[in-house]
């Protein structure tokens, strides 16, 4: 069984207190972090080194 | 009392699905949606840890997951806030099992007075010491269930939403819970 605390608790943080930890900058960037796929998983990047790739052919033949 | 920011009647539910739409093509666009929730994902939190700092952990990563399953989640007539509660119950559970914070129940004296009238008529500081230890002996699903409906004042339709039942269903398992409370809180010397 999970052991549980008990706290009488009378001094609940105020709505201004909450709401001066927000902070919506951070949670951007910690989902950049975990979240967002690197620049080589994107298809997009296959897509222009294709497209370069092609263009170099054509230029150097 | 009826937490009131969670009935939203269907122009407040269109108007939020419109921004969950937004936010799903850029991420950028939850900030809303963030601001909107802030202070009740918090106090859900802060409700069951004792440590303030995984508390704030804790409630920024269930946004941070928000963001990353947004594209998962589908419009279906319920609050946003019924998605972002199970999340942060997710979280919650995970910060536990990691030991970064110990599973905690935070009352206030007003709060411990209404619930001894449910359970006995004498209310004494023995009683009231009786109640606390009586929580503590309560499985994990039964404890959710007499927070939610005595200690946050949640409807019985949102209760269902949060834990995934039918209004009903919260109705008779939290009536259950609260006969086990008093079980326990008759055995006790």
């Amino acid at each position: 069984m999970q052991k549980i605390k008990i706290i009488v608790d009378n001094m609940e943080p105020s709505k201004s207190d909450i709401l001066s930890n927000q902070n919506f900058e951070k949670v951007l960037k910690k989902y950049n972090q975990l979240y967002k796929p690197a620049v080589f998983m994107n298809p997009w990047f296959y897509g222009i080194v294709g497209l370069s790739s092609l263009l170099i052919a054509i230029i150097v033949n | 009392m009826l937490n009131t920011s969670y009935h939203m009647n269907s122009f407040l539910l269109e108007e939020e699905r419109i921004q969950i739409e937004k936010a799903k093509l850029n991420p950028e666009k939850f900030g809303p949606l963030y601001k909107k929730y802030y202070e009740p994902i918090y106090r859900y939190v802060y409700k069951r840890m004792d440590d303030i700092e995984t508390v704030n952990d804790v409630t920024s990563m269930v946004f941070v997951k928000a963001i990353a399953n947004l594209n998962k989640y589908e419009f279906r007539g319920l609050p946003f806030s019924s998605w972002l509660f199970r999340i942060a119950k997710s979280e919650l559970n995970q910060a536990f099992r990691n030991q970064k914070s110990q599973r905690t129940v935070r009352l206030d004296k007003v709060v411990i007075g209404q619930m001894m009238d449910e359970i006995v008529e004498n209310d004494s500081e023995m009683n009231r010491s009786k109640l606390l230890n009586s929580l503590t002996r309560l499985k994990s699903h039964q404890l959710e269930l007499i927070e939610m409906r005595f200690f946050e004042k949640r409807s019985f339709r949102e209760i269902g939403e949060l834990l995934d039942m039918t209004e009903n269903n919260a109705k008779v398992k939290t009536f259950r819970a609260l006969n086990k409370l008093k079980q326990i809180f008759n055995k006790l010397e």
